[in-house]
């Protein structure tokens, strides 16, 4: 469990701050640390980060093989982009924009070659249900049925719970794109979830 | 903006798929989107125009479930849906119109595919469906496992990349760069300009008639199948050439020589022109013939 | 479904979705490679790691390290020059009882191996029985290949050629397992069969 987590675990609000302030100190120390191309200090940001990421890259991609891949190209694209990391935003925030990037330039280059690898992965990988879904048992199955376009805007808006106006930025999209795709998401989600052919 | 069609072939709760046939559907499509269809057996026939649409006619096999026809910003999406792979009757055949300049993404298992006038980039694959496609200066992809491949270029320089497991695979007027592996299948490359060509098989033949570029680099390896290499146009290139058992015919003149005394073993090592270029070519039983 | 339903239907949408787990452990290590590929700037991070295929071209590497002839079938650029195997160093695993033991690809490549072999195996029984047949066939082809390379090797353990061929026939083989498994997965998934 990251350190997030494990602060929201917490029983009390004061401990729970205490360990997020920790967490928060710790954390910047690292940072510092693998500014300065020091690959044991970026180690112990990927294990904070790690469950992040690649929650992220799985619902975003929808398959284990290519989620892995994506996890790992984004703490690599991390690495090679650590000193543009400001401070600005949390740094969690900030992992997650380069891996949505990932994400995004994967699917253009394998649009552009046959990926292989991608295809021979995806035959035995779908993911397993995570997590607590309510009556919506197969909504995560459905979810990784989506075409991407949707799946996208619907992972980062409603899973994830960015506003249309970030989550089209994340994605490089006009926000009208993002609430379409949304609404299509959802009546593709509503055929699916409630229509199945026997 | 977007559209979806969704051609459902079921009763309202799904009880019973009824029969479909014969389709004519169209959507407007970007000019240089991407296309991508699946269709597991029957036909897939796909021929560019000058118009912003897609447009499908044909026939769908009695056991398929849904024809899906969909676009996603420039993405159009084509699958025709079954339960089963075995089905009686699922053979479909599709004839598609696609904006000239789209890319392809085309998954068959036993459908042949066609593929005439669309200059995108093309990205294909069949099980046992024979494919045959134009490439025009953009790269390709096309794999299969005993289909036959037949691609023919417009000597525009691109890259293709060819496979096959069993099914030959003949090319004529590709250009730039080429890399094709069989296992069984025969590969023949003829006409054609290359910077960069790489030829494997294990059994299949290799046949190359073409040009190499100065500077280029042609790599030949087979474990069984015999090799002709004709050169078109000037070659420039060091020869590094080996053989365990085969015969070599050169006619440049160098002869092959014995790797040694006690050993069977051939080895061809020579250069000509100024040797800008590269050839290797190594076999263990396969004869090979060198000309230009 | 009237337009009551569909808003409630909507509402619990969002709602579940928004109860979904956002951080996910994944099933394995991704951090080797990562490091890997950070700690090693010739390659700037840019590849994946972790597939099969990325397994199986690890292999190559790390056999690379061992030996002047993964060296050859490796580099492809390089010089032709390559340091000759003192002896049998090079151990292939054994393709069938009658192949020699001389030669050992090393416990990665057999991992890669074997799983696609389990994959290929469960594509296979996807196709029709032609189709596997064919398939079969032709990894019985590189099979033969492979002995006959190996047969060749036993009388000349030191020829680089051979060695290099049968490096490069192994390859062939788990490529044709991989290309299958991709091309089959591949249209039955979209299929949806």
């Amino acid at each position: 469990m990251g350190a997030l987590s494990a602060a929201r675990a917490a029983n009390s609000d004061y401990e729970a701050q205490a360990v997020a302030a920790d967490a928060a100190l710790e954390e910047r120390a690292w940072i510092r640390k693998a500014q300065t191309a020091d690959a044991a200090a970026f180690e112990a940001l990927y294990r904070m980060h790690i469950d992040k990421v690649y929650g992220l890259c799985l619902r975003m991609t929808g398959n284990v093989a290519e989620a892995e891949d994506c996890t790992q190209d984004a703490f690599i694209q991390a690495w090679s982009k650590l000193n543009e990391f400001r401070g600005e935003s949390a740094f969690g925030t900030w992992l997650h924009r380069v891996a949505v990037n990932t994400v995004l330039g994967r699917m253009r280059k394998s649009r552009r070659e046959q990926d292989r690898i991608r295809a021979v992965s995806e035959g035995s990988s779908t993911p397993q249900t995570i997590g607590d879904s309510g009556g919506f048992r197969d909504l995560e199955h459905a979810i990784n049925e989506l075409p991407s376009g949707a799946r996208h805007v619907f992972v980062l808006h409603a899973v994830y719970g960015y506003s249309h106006d970030e989550t089209s930025e994340m994605l490089g999209i006009a926000a009208g794109t993002s609430k379409a795709q949304l609404h299509r998401a959802r009546r593709l989600l509503a055929q699916q979830l409630n229509t199945e052919c026997a | 903006m977007m559209r979806v069609i969704t051609l459902t072939f079921l009763g309202a709760f799904g009880a019973t798929c009824v029969a479909a046939e014969e389709i004519n559907q169209s959507l407007d499509a970007a000019s240089d989107g991407t296309v991508s269809i699946t269709n597991v057996a029957g036909m897939v026939d796909v021929e560019g125009w000058s118009r912003n649409q897609v447009e499908i006619t044909g026939e769908l096999g009695d056991d398929v479930d849904e024809l899906i026809f969909e676009r996603d910003g420039d993405e159009i999406e084509i699958k025709v849906k079954t339960k089963r792979r075995h089905s009686r009757d699922i053979d479909s055949e599709l004839f598609i119109k696609v904006p000239g300049a789209s890319s392809l993404e085309i998954h068959t298992v036993s459908a042949d595919i066609e593929i005439s006038d669309v200059t995108g980039e093309q990205s294909i694959e069949s099980v046992s469906g024979d494919i045959t496609t134009e490439a025009h200066n953009s790269d390709i992809s096309i794999n299969s496992v005993s289909g036959d491949l037949g691609i023919s270029g417009d000597k525009k320089s691109m890259r293709s990349r060819l496979s096959s497991v069993s099914g030959d695979v003949d090319t004529e007027n590709l250009s730039g760069e080429i890399d094709v592996e069989s296992v069984s299948g025969d590969l023949v490359v003829v006409n054609g300009v290359f910077d960069r060509a790489a030829l494997g098989t294990v059994n299949g033949d290799i046949v190359f008639h073409a040009q190499l570029l100065d500077d280029g680099r042609l790599d030949v390896e087979t474990v069984n199948g015999g090799v002709d290499i004709e050169f078109a146009g000037d070659i420039s290139a060091r020869f590094d050439i080996e053989t365990f058992n085969g015969d070599i015919r050169n006619c440049f003149g160098p002869e092959a020589v014995r790797v040694s005394k006690y050993a069977p073993g051939y080895e061809l090592k020579f250069t000509e022109g100024d040797g800008s270029g590269r050839v290797t070519i190594e076999t263990l039983n396969g004869d090979l013939r060198l000309c230009k | 479904m009237n337009e009551e339903n569909n808003r409630n239907f909507d509402d619990e949408l969002m709602a579940a979705a928004a109860k979904l787990s956002t951080e996910v452990t994944p099933d394995r290590d991704l951090w080797p490679g990562i490091e890997q590929a950070i700690t090693q700037p010739a390659r700037p991070g840019r590849t994946a790691w972790n597939s099969v295929w990325a397994q199986a071209a690890a292999v190559v590497l790390l056999v690379a390290g061992s030996s002047g002839v993964t060296y050859l079938a490796v580099t492809e650029d390089a010089s032709p020059v390559s340091p000759v195997a003192e002896g049998p160093t090079l151990v292939f695993e054994q393709a069938s009882a009658q192949f020699g033991s001389m030669y050992n690809l090393g416990p990665d490549y057999q991992d890669a191996r074997r799983s696609l072999a389990v994959k290929i195996d469960e594509e296979l029984t996807r196709l029709t029985p032609e189709e596997r047949a064919e398939v079969e066939k032709n990894i019985e082809l590189i099979r033969t290949a492979i002995e006959d390379i190996n047969a060749a090797l036993a009388a000349e353990p030191n020829n680089e050629l051979l060695q290099k061929l049968l490096f490069n026939t192994y390859r062939e083989e788990l490529d044709l397992m991989l290309r299958v498994d991709s091309i089959a997965s591949a249209a039955m998934r979209r299929g949806d069969i």
